[in-house]
C-alpha cells in the first residue's frame, strides 16, 4: 500500500519534471529574416576610435556619435564598468566591432540602424549584418514603467521573429519601422517582465512595463540588509507577496508551505488562528526547533507576535537556511531565519487598492462512528465475550434504536473566512508612505471556534536634505480569539463526543437541564461531559492587543559609508478569559463547579541596533562591509486570577465568585542580550564572491562565564557564467557555485536554567488555625555550566539559469551537525527533583538536498510559468553524551513513551513492539509461557491480545522488545506550483505534499479505542477464538481482560502510511480589460475562486484512525494523531482585487 | 563656496563619527550588568537564606513532601492498607503486578522523600548561618533533623538498602551507590537522637506550632525504629519514656479524632496536617489529603485511585471481637446512615464501607479530593501498643506494663481485659489482632505483617505476596536508568 501512494506521486513529480525537460530541449531562438542591403554596409563605413581605459559603454557612445547606429544590448551583457582599451584610425564599422568583439567576447548584429550586443557562443561569427526589405509603417511610442509611470530608457524594442529591433531613448521614447499590421512587437528590458504587442492599425504604441520580481538581479533581504541574488554565497530562499496572498492565509508561516525547499510548515490544526509550525533543515535538537522571525528588522521573541501580521501587508518572506546567511544572527539562528519584509510606499501617484475574499470551509474529518443499533448490538457481544450481561439485553430489539444520535457531528458546522485589506500608498522623491488596514473573521468548522483580526499598518520613508533618511514601521493590531475545548491533547469536548451513548439526544431540555448521556447504566461511562453542552455554553477567550514596530535613521556620512540607528519596540497584552459551567456527566461526576478565571500578560520588547555601512567599488574590486552593535530586552508580566461557585451564572466576573474559591498567581520575566556584528563582502570581477560573518553574543540566559560567544560563517561563490571559457557555451546564461561554512546557535532553554532559585509555593499547614504557611526551597537543579547549543553547518550549492535564465535551477546539499545539544538528561529519581535539568549533550546530524527549478515562459498572450521544489533530510541523533536514550512522548515515561530519541536513531522515531497477529485463545498463550518456565511470557496477555514479537529473542516479552516502529520524518517534501495567463485570465495550480513518513494513531490510552467507544473501527473487534485476526485490533485496553484492559504498549499496528498529495490551491481570476475599468476610475479589478485542499491522494486506513494525513503539532503532536484535535479544512473563496 | 560646503560636510561627518563611537562607549560599559537578569519570581539561592523568616520557611518547605500524592495524600495509603488482606476480594496477582520497578504509582515516594531529605540537607546547611534566635534556631535544625531521619526510615522501610545522601544535589554529585540498611538505621537513630536534644515537648509548644515535631514524637519514632530492628529493650525504654512524659493521652472515644474537627487531639503525638483549600486542585501543590469518600453522585463509598480494592472485606469484618465499639465506626453495611445519605452496599465489591477519614463532599471547599482530615503518623494507642509488644518481646511474655497498655486501649473499645498469665505467643497474638482493627487504615497493616514474618502466611493466597521478594519494593527504574552505581533490588534483578 505504502508503494502504492508514493508511485502515485513520484508519478506525478516525473510529470512536472518532463515539463521542464520539455521546455528545455524545445526553445525557440529568435531567427533573424533575410534582408536586402540597400543601406551602406557596415564595411563601407569608416572611422577612427581612440579609448584609454574606458569604459565599453563610452564606445559605444562614441562609435554610435560618429556613425548614427544605435547599440541595443542588455545591461547584463554588457557590464557598465568593462574596461578597454582601443585605438583604431580610420577603419571600417565592421573591422572595429571585430576588434570589439575580440576584447571583450561579444557578438554583434547591425540590422538597418541598429547593432544588437550579446555574447558570443561557439562557432558563432562575431559581427553579421542583415539589412530588412520594406519598411511601411513607422510606429512611435513611449515606454514607461508601471512602478512609477516615467520613462524606461533602453528597453529593447524589437520585431518578433526577426532581428529588427531599436532601444528607448533617455525619456522612454522610440520609433521603429515595421514591415506590415500583422508584425508583434516584443519590449524587453532587465528586471521588467517581456511585452508583446501586435501593431495592428496602431501607430502609436504606448507601453507599460511591470517589474518582474523573479528576475536574476532581484534584490533579496539578507540579515541586517539586501544583496543582490546574483551576489549570493549562502542557501535563501524567497517568497514574494503574490505567492503568500495568493491562498487564504491567516497566518504568515502557513504561506511558506510547499513554497521553499528545505522548509518543512504544518498548520498546527484546523482551528482558526491555530498557527503554524515551521521547521528549517529537519530537526536539529529535541529542545525548541523554531526559527528565528525578523519583521523589518526586529527580531520576535520565540516568534510571539507572527500571528498579527496581516499577509497582505507583507512584501516579501526569505528563508535563510545555511549557516552563512544565518550567522548574522548568531545565538538564535541555528533552526534557522524567517525574514519578513513589509510593504513600503514608492514615489509616484497615490494608489489604493483593496481586496477582499469570502471562503466557506468543510471540515475534512471523516471519522465514522456507529448507529444507535450497532452500538447497541456490538455492547450486548461484547458483554456476552466477557461472560457477562449488558443491559441493553432487557431493552428488547438493537435494531428499534436506528441510526440514533451522532454526537459527533452536532460538533461541526459550515465554516467562514472573510478577509478585507486596504493599502493606500504614494509619495514624492523625498517622502514615501503606506498605510494599510485589515480585518479578518474566521468562524472555524468547530462551534465555538473562531478567530477575528484587525490590523492598522503604518510605514513612513523620509529623506532629509543629501545625508539623512528616516522613517518608521508601525503596526497595530488586535486578535480575538475563542477555542472551545481548549487546544490541548486530552481535548474533553472530542473525548465526550466520541463516548456518548447514541440513542440520548445531547440537546438541552425544556427545563432548562442538559440530557444527560447515561440514562441507561451502560457499562462504559466515562466520566466525560456532555460535548453539545460543552462547546454550547464554555466560554474560552483570548483577546490580544499588540503594537510593533521601529524607527530609524540613516546618515550617509561619505559616499558609501553609512550608519542607521533602528529602534524596534514590540508591546502586546493579552486577556484570556476561561468560563465554565456547571456541566452535565457521564457517570454522575460531581465536584464540577462553576468556574472562572481571567488571566493577563504583558510583553514588553525593545531592540536597539546601530549599524555602519560601508560600500565601495575599487576597480574591479567590490568591497561591503557592515559593523555594529544591537541588544534586546524583554520582560513579560502575568497576573491569573479564578474563581469558583457562582451564586449567579450571568455575573461572569471573579467578583461573582465565592470568596473563599478566588486563587490568584502572577509574576514577571526578564531577558536581554547584547550583540556585536560584523559582515565582509567582496567580489572580484563580479565573479568570485567571498562573504563572511561574524557575531559575538552576550545573553542573560547563561551565567557569567558561560554569557559570551561568537559565532563565525564563511562562504564563496564563483559565478562560472561570467568566466571566458563559459561563455561559449551556449544557452547558459547563470551558472554559479556556492559554498558555505558556519557556526550557529540555540539558546531556547528557558531563562534561568543556571541559575539556582528558591521557590516560596512549597507550603505546610501549622497551628491551630490550620493555615499553609510559606516554605521555601529550591525546586529544580541548576547547571551553572549551561551554555549555547552550537550548530554546525556546510553548504554547498549550485545555481542555473539557462535559456536567458526562462529556466533556473537551485541545488544544494547540506550537513549540519548540531553539539552541546541542549538536553533535558533524565536525572536519578533520588536527587529529589522531578525536572530534569538543562545539560549541553549529545549531537544531531541532518544531511540533505534540496532542488528547485522554475520555468517562465513569457509570450505575448499566453504567459506561465511552473515552479517545482524538492527535498529530502536524513536526521539521526550522534551521540548523546553521557546521557540515557530519551524515551518520551504522549505515554510518558521509560516503559510507556512511545518516542525514542538515542544514538542512531531519528530525533523522536516511533518506538514500540511489533505486533504479529493475535493470540486466539489460551493454548496459544500457554505454548509462549512454556518457553520459559520461572517467568510469564508477556505478564497480561489473555486471547485477543495482541501478540508482541520477542525482538531479543530471550523468551519473554519486556521493555527490551521494543524497536523503532515508525519514522515522523518524510523521504521527500515537495511543491509544485503552475501559474498561467492568457489575456484577462489567470490560473494557478499549487500542489504540496511528502513521501515516505510515517503517522502514529495515538490512542493507546485514551477512550476511543476502548470497548464501547462509538468508533466504526469498534464494530470489528475480536470476540471469540477464530472470529478474525486482522491485525487491526488494538491490543492496548484489549478487552480479554475484565478489569480493564492491558496496559499503553504501543506497537507497530498503529503505524501509518503518512505520504500525501494534496491540493493546495487551485484558482482562476479574470482582470476585466482596463479599458472598461478606467471608466470607473479603476485601473485594475480582478474577481478570483479558489479552493484550498481541495484534494487529496493518500493510503487512507479502512477505519479512518488517521483522518487526515497533514497533521499539525496541536494535540498529541509530533507525527502523532488521536481524535482530540481540529482537522484540516477545504476551503472555497470567492475574491476581488480593486485598484485605483 | 565650495570649500565651505566641505567644510561643513566635514563637520558633519566628525558629529556624526563622535556620535556613533559615544554609542559604542555606552553599549559596552552597560555590557555586563545590562546583561544580569535574575529570576525575579523566585530568591536567589545565594542571596536568601539570611533572615530568620528564612530559616523557618526553609524548614517547612522539609515538611511539605509529606503532603505529597506519591505520599501520604494517597501513595504511601494506598501500598500499606491496600495491599493486604483487609480491603477488597482476594487479587492473588497484586504484589506480583504492582511490585515492579515500573510501576511509578506504588514506587513515588522514592523521589518524594529524597526530595524531602534533600531540602533537609540545604536546610542543615544554611541555617546554622543565619543570624537569628538560638532557641529557634536550635529547633528548627532539630526538626529537621526529626524529619530526615522519618524520611530515612521510611525509604529504608519500603526499600532495604538505599542510598546516603548527606549533601544538598548538585548536578555533579548526582550519582551515588547504595548502603546497607544498618547503616540507614544507624543514621536514623543519630538524627532522631539530635531531634530528642533540641525539640520541645508538645506542652511547651505555642499552638502556632501545632503540627511541628516534638520531642515527643521523637522518642516515639525512634521506638517504633528500634522495634522495627527487633531492640525490643531499647524499644520499650523508648516508648515508656513517651508514656511517662504525660505529654499524651488516649481520646474518650475512638472515632471523632479521624473526622472533620479530630486533628491534633491529646492522643496525636505526629500527624500530617492536611487542610481543604481552596485552590480546589488536588496536586501536590494542594494542602487538602485525597482519603475522600465521595465518589460520584451516588457519594456512596471510598475511592482513593482509579480501580483499586478500598472497601473492608468480610475478613476484616469477622476479626471484630464481640461487643468492639470500634465496629460500627469502621464498618458500615448497606442501609445505614452514611454522613446523611444511607449507604449504597451495592456499589462496593465487599458490601461494606468504612467511616475512618471519610470527609463528606459538601466540606471539601476545593472539590472531591480536597480533605481536610489530618493523617495520623503516630499516636498513642499505637505507642501503648507497641509498648505491650516490646515488653512481651523482652520479659518473654506479658508483665503488667504489657498487659496495661493494651488493656487502656481495649477498655476504650468496649472490650474486656485481657487476663494475665497470657503466654508469649497468645498475647502477641493478641497485638496482631489488636493492632489490625485500631490501626486500620493508618499504614500500619503490611509493614508490620512483614516485620512479624506473617506476610507470606496471611497475604500469601490473599494478595500474591512472595517471601523472600515482596518484603520490600523494588528500586525504581528510574533510578537505575541514571545511576550507574545503583543495582536493583536482589529479589527484583
Amino acid at each position: 500500500m505504502k508503494n502504492n501512494i508514493l508511485k502515485k506521486i513520484l508519478a506525478i513529480m516525473k510529470f512536472g519534471f518532463y515539463g521542464f525537460l520539455l521546455q528545455f530541449v524545445c526553445f525557440s531562438l529568435l531567427t533573424a529574416g533575410n534582408g536586402l542591403a540597400q543601406q551602406q554596409s557596415i564595411y563601407d563605413v569608416y572611422l577612427s576610435v581612440q579609448i584609454e581605459d574606458g569604459r565599453l559603454i563610452d564606445a559605444f557612445e562614441e562609435i554610435e556619435n560618429k556613425t548614427g547606429f544605435k547599440f541595443s544590448y542588455n545591461d547584463n551583457v554588457v557590464k557598465e564598468n568593462s574596461i578597454i582599451r582601443l585605438n583604431i584610425t580610420s577603419k571600417s564599422l565592421g573591422k572595429v566591432l571585430g576588434e570589439l568583439s575580440k576584447k571583450t567576447n561579444l557578438k554583434f548584429k547591425r540590422i538597418n540602424q541598429n547593432i544588437h550586443v550579446s555574447k558570443i557562443k561557439l562557432f558563432e561569427r562575431s559581427v553579421t549584418e542583415e539589412l530588412s526589405l520594406e519598411q511601411n509603417i513607422t510606429i512611435i511610442g513611449k515606454v514607461t514603467s508601471a512602478e512609477d509611470e516615467t520613462g524606461l530608457p533602453g528597453v529593447n524594442v524589437i520585431v518578433k521573429g526577426t532581428a529588427l529591433g531599436t532601444v528607448t531613448d533617455v525619456e522612454g521614447n522610440y520609433s521603429l519601422d515595421v514591415p506590415d499590421e500583422s508584425t508583434i512587437l516584443v519590449f524587453s528590458s532587465v528586471g521588467y517582465t517581456l511585452k508583446e504587442v501586435t501593431v495592428g492599425s496602431q501607430t502609436v504604441i504606448d507601453i507599460v512595463m511591470s517589474p518582474d520580481l523573479t528576475a536574476l538581479d532581484e534584490i533579496v533581504v539578507i540579515g541586517y540588509g539586501t544583496q543582490k541574488k546574483s551576489d549570493l554565497t549562502g542557501s535563501v530562499s524567497s517568497v514574494s507577496s503574490d505567492e503568500i496572498t495568493q491562498l487564504p492565509t491567516v497566518n504568515v508561516a502557513s504561506a511558506l508551505q510547499g513554497r521553499a525547499a528545505g522548509v518543512t510548515v504544518t498548520e498546527n490544526s484546523g482551528r482558526p488562528g491555530s498557527g503554524s509550525t515551521v521547521v528549517i533543515r529537519g530537526l536539529g535538537t529535541v529542545g525548541n526547533s523554531k526559527p528565528l522571525y525578523v519583521v523589518d528588522g526586529q527580531i520576535l521573541n520565540d516568534g510571539i507576535g507572527l500571528e498579527s501580521i496581516n499577509p497582505n501587508d507583507i512584501q516579501s518572506i526569505e528563508v535563510l537556511k545555511d549557516a552563512s546567511s544565518s550567522a548574522i544572527y548568531g545565538a538564535r539562528a541555528a533552526n534557522g531565519v524567517v525574514l519578513i519584509t513589509t510593504q513600503r510606499g514608492a514615489e509616484g501617484k497615490t494608489k489604493l487598492s483593496y481586496n477582499m475574499y469570502y471562503g466557506v470551509q468543510q471540515t475534512m474529518d471523516r471519522t465514522e462512528w456507529m448507529s444507535a443499533s450497532e452500538y447497541v448490538q456490538n455492547d450486548i457481544d461484547l458483554n456476552k465475550a466477557r461472560g457477562m450481561v449488558s443491559p441493553w439485553e432487557a431493552e428488547g430489539d438493537p435494531s428499534q434504536w436506528g441510526q440514533g444520535i451522532n454526537y459527533w457531528d452536532k460538533l461541526w458546522r459550515t465554516g467562514s473566512i472573510t478577509d478585507h485589506s486596504i493599502n493606500l500608498s504614494g509619495g514624492n522623491a523625498n517622502s514615501q508612505f503606506l498605510v494599510t488596514f485589515g480585518y479578518l473573521n474566521n468562524k472555524g468548522v468547530m462551534i465555538g471556534q473562531d478567530f477575528e483580526r484587525f490590523t492598522v499598518r503604518i510605514n513612513t520613508d523620509h529623506q532629509i536634505g543629501k545625508w539623512l533618511k528616516i522613517g518608521e514601521s508601525l503596526q497595530i493590531s488586535r486578535g480575538n480569539q475563542s477555542a472551545i475545548g481548549g487546544t490541548g491533547a486530552f481535548n474533553e469536548v472530542f473525548l465526550g463526543a466520541t463516548s456518548m451513548v447514541p440513542t440520548i439526544d445531547p440537546e438541552k431540555l425544556e427545563d432548562g437541564t442538559w440530557n444527560g448521556p447515561t440514562r441507561l447504566g451502560e457499562p462504559n461511562h466515562f466520566t466525560v461531559w456532555n460535548p453539545r453542552q460543552k462547546v454550547a455554553e464554555w466560554d474560552w477567550q483570548t483577546k490580544k492587543w499588540q503594537a510593533m514596530g521601529n524607527v530609524y535613521a540613516e546618515i550617509q556620512i561619505v559616499e558609501g559609508l553609512k550608519f542607521r540607528s533602528t529602534f524596534n519596540s514590540f508591546f502586546a497584552y493579552n486577556d484570556g478569559t476561561n468560563w465554565s459551567p456547571q456541566l452535565e456527566s457521564a457517570g454522575g461526576r460531581t465536584g464540577n463547579q462553576t468556574t472562572f478565571s481571567k488571566g493577563t500578560n504583558s510583553i514588553t520588547n525593545w531592540q536597539w541596533d546601530n549599524i555602519l555601512y560601508y560600500d565601495n567599488t575599487f576597480g574591479a574590486h567590490h568591497i561591503s562591509l557592515l559593523g555594529g552593535v544591537t541588544s534586546q530586552e524583554n520582560r513579560y508580566e502575568f497576573l491569573n486570577a479564578s474563581g469558583s461557585h457562582f451564586l449567579d451564572e450571568n455575573v461572569r466576573v471573579i467578583n461573582g465568585s465565592d470568596i473563599e474559591s478566588r486563587t490568584v498567581t502572577g509574576g514577571i520575566e526578564e531577558w536581554s542580550l547584547l550583540s556585536y556584528i560584523g559582515r565582509l563582502s567582496y567580489s572580484f570581477k563580479d565573479k568570485y564572491l567571498f562573504q563572511a560573518n561574524v557575531r559575538r553574543d552576550g545573553s542573560s540566559r547563561f551565567s557569567e562565564n558561560n554569557r559570551w560567544a561568537v559565532f563565525p560563517s564563511f562562504s564563496l561563490g564563483w559565478r562560472l557564467s561570467e568566466e571566458n571559457f563559459m561563455q561559449q557555451l551556449s544557452g547558459i546564461s547563470n551558472l554559479k557555485l556556492r559554498g558555505s561554512w558556519g557556526k550557529l546557535g540555540n539558546d531556547q532553554i528557558g531563562l534561568y536554567s543556571y541559575a539556582a532559585t528558591v521557590n516560596f509555593n512549597q507550603r505546610y499547614t501549622f497551628g491551630e488555625s490550620q493555615t499553609p504557611q510559606v516554605g521555601a526551597t529550591p525546586t529544580s537543579l541548576a547547571n551553572t555550566e549551561i551554555k549555547w547549543e552550537e550548530t554546525v553547518q556546510t553548504n554547498i550549492g549550485l545555481d542555473l539559469g539557462i535559456l536567458d535564465n526562462k529556466l533556473q535551477f537551485v541545488m544544494d546539499y547540506f550537513v549540519k551537525n548540531t553539539n552541546d545539544m541542549l538536553l533535558r538528561v533524565p536525572i536519578p529519581s533520588s536527587s529529589g527533583y522531578s525536572a530534569s535539568p538543562f545539560v549541553n549533550a549529545g549531537s544531531v546530524q541532518n544531511k540533505g538536498w534540496e532542488f528547485s527549478a522554475i520555468y517562465k515562459n513569457v509570450s505575448g498572450n499566453f504567459n506561465y510559468d511552473i515552479a517545482l521544489n524538492l527535498s529530502g533530510i536524513k536526521n539521526e541523533v550522534t551521540s548523546l553524551g553521557q546521557g540515557q536514550r530519551i524515551i518520551t512522548g504522549h505515554n510518558s515515561g521509560a516503559s510507556n513513551g512511545n518516542l525514542i530519541v538515542d544514538e542512531g536513531t531519528e530525533i523522536f522515531a516511533f518506538f514500540g513492539y511489533v505486533a504479529d497477529g493475535l493470540y486466539q485463545n489460551q493454548a496459544e498463550i500457554d505454548a509462549v509461557d512454556a518457553l520459559n518456565p520461572e517467568r510469564e511470557y508477556d505478564p497480561g496477555a489473555g486471547p485477543g491480545a495482541i501478540r508482541f514479537k520477542d525482538i531479543d529473542g530471550d523468551g519473554l516479552i519486556t521493555d527490551a522488545d521494543r524497536i523503532v516502529i515508525g519514522s515522523p520524518y518524510p523521504d521527500l517534501t515537495f511543491g509544485l506550483n503552475f501559474n498561467a495567463s492568457y489575456k484577462g485570465f489567470d490560473f494557478t495550480l499549487f500542489f504540496q505534499g511528502v513521501v515516505g513518513n510515517d503517522i502514529l494513531q495515538d490512542n493507546s490510552d485514551s477512550y476511543q479505542m476502548q470497548p464501547g467507544s462509538r468508533l466504526i473501527y469498534n464494530l470489528n473487534r475480536w470476540f471469540k477464538e477464530g472470529d478474525t485476526n486482522d491485525p487491526m485490533l488494538w491490543g492496548v485496553n484489549g478487552f480479554h481482560n475484565a478489569s480493564g484492559g492491558r496496559d499503553g504498549r504501543t506497537s507497530s499496528i498503529q503505524v501509518f502510511d503518512g505520504s500525501y498529495f494534496r491540493s493546495k490551491n487551485i484558482q482562476i481570476g479574470y482582470t476585466l480589460p482596463e479599458t472598461l475599468t478606467s471608466k470607473a476610475g479603476i485601473s485594475r479589478l480582478r474577481v478570483y475562486i479558489s479552493t484550498k485542499n481541495l484534494f487529496t491522494i493518500w493510503n487512507r486506513d479502512d477505519y479512518n484512525l488517521v483522518n487526515d494525513p497533514e497533521l499539525g503539532s496541536e494535540g498529541v503532536g509530533f507525527g502523532m494523531y488521536n481524535f482530540t484535535t481540529t482537522s484540516q479544512v477545504k476551503t472555497y473563496v470567492v475574491g476581488l482585487n480593486i485598484s485605483f | 563656496m565650495k570649500n565651505m560646503k566641505n567644510m561643513k560636510n566635514m563637520k558633519n561627518t566628525i558629529r556624526i563619527v563622535l556620535l556613533t563611537m559615544s554609542i559604542v562607549f555606552i553599549y559596552s560599559s552597560c555590557n555586563d550588568s545590562f546583561l544580569d537578569k535574575a529570576p525575579l519570581n523566585e530568591a536567589s539561592d545565594a542571596t536568601f537564606y539570611t533572615k530568620e523568616a528564612d530559616a523557618v520557611a526553609a524548614v517547612n518547605a522539609v515538611y511539605d513532601p509529606m503532603q505529597w500524592i506519591a505520599t501520604y495524600k494517597i501513595n504511601i495509603n494506598e501500598v500499606s492498607n491496600e495491599f493486604t488482606n483487609d480491603l477488597g476480594l482476594p487479587r492473588p496477582d497484586q504484589f506480583p503486578s504492582m511490585f515492579q520497578p515500573t510501576v511509578t504509582r506504588e514506587l513515588g515516594v522514592w523521589s518524594v522523600f529524597y526530595m524531602g531529605i534533600n531540602r533537609a540537607n540545604i536546610a542543615l546547611i544554611k541555617i546554622p548561618e543565619i543570624e537569628m534566635d538560638e532557641n529557634l534556631k536550635v529547633r528548627l535544625l532539630a526538626e529537621t533533623k526529626f524529619l530526615r531521619g522519618f524520611y530515612y526510615y521510611i525509604l529504608t522501610t519500603f526499600f532495604g538498602d538505599i542510598i546516603i545522601r548527606d549533601e544538598p544535589i548538585t548536578i555533579d554529585n548526582l550519582e551515588k551507590a547504595k548502603s546497607p540498611k544498618s547503616d540507614i538505621i544507624d543514621l536514623v537513630r543519630k538524627d532522631l537522637g539530635d531531634a530528642i536534644a533540641g525539640l520541645p515537648e508538645r506542652s511547651d509548644q505555642a499552638t502556632s506550632d501545632l503540627g511541628r515535631a516534638t520531642k515527643g514524637a521523637a522518642i516515639a519514632l525512634l521506638g517504633k525504629v528500634e522495634l522495627y530492628e527487633k531492640n525490643f529493650a531499647e524499644a520499650a525504654i523508648l516508648f515508656k519514656k513517651v508514656i511517662d512524659s504525660q505529654e499524651y493521652m488516649l481520646n474518650a472515644e475512638y472515632g471523632p479524632q479521624f473526622n472533620d474537627g479530630g486533628d491534633n487531639t491529646p492522643e496525636s503525638i505526629f500527624e500530617v496536617q492536611f487542610v481543604t483549600n481552596s485552590g480546589g486542585a488536588w496536586g501536590n501543590e494542594s494542602e487538602g489529603g485525597y482519603f475522600s469518600g465521595w465518589e460520584g453522585t451516588t457519594q456512596d463509598g471510598f475511592n482513593y485511585g482509579f480501580g483499586g480494592p478500598h472497601q473492608p472485606n468480610q475478613d476484616f469484618v469477622d476479626d471484630f471481637e464481640v461487643g468492639d465499639k470500634r465496629k460500627d465506626y469502621l464498618i458500615v453495611e448497606d442501609g445505614d446512615d452514611y454522613f446523611g445519605t444511607p449507604f449504597n452496599g451495592g456499589r462496593s465489591t465487599t458490601g461494606y464501607g468504612f467511616r475512618k477519614y471519610i470527609i463528606p463532599a459538601a466540606l471539601e471547599t476545593g472539590g472531591a479530593g480536597d480533605s481536610g482530615i489530618n493523617h495520623h503518623i503516630i499516636r498513642y494507642a499505637d505507642v501503648l501498643l507497641m509498648y505491650a509488644e516490646a515488653q512481651n518481646e523482652t520479659s518473654d511474655g506479658p508483665n503488667t506494663d504489657a498487659l496495661s497498655a493494651i488493656n487502656l486501649v481495649r477498655d476504650r473499645a468496649g472490650l474486656n481485659d485481657l487476663p494475665s498469665g497470657l503466654s508469649k505467643q497468645d498475647f502477641f497474638d493478641a497485638i496482631v489482632h489488636e493492632r489490625r482493627i485500631e490501626l486500620f487504615m493508618e499504614d500500619h497493616r503490611l509493614w508490620d505483617l512483614i516485620r512479624w514474618g506473617l506476610a507470606p502466611e496471611v497475604l500469601g493466597d490473599f494478595n500474591g505476596f512472595v517471601e523472600g521478594r515482596h518484603e520490600t519494593l523494588p528500586i525504581p527504574q528510574s533510578e537505575i536508568d541514571n545511576n550507574s552505581l545503583m543495582v536493583q533490588n536482589p529479589a527484583y534483578q
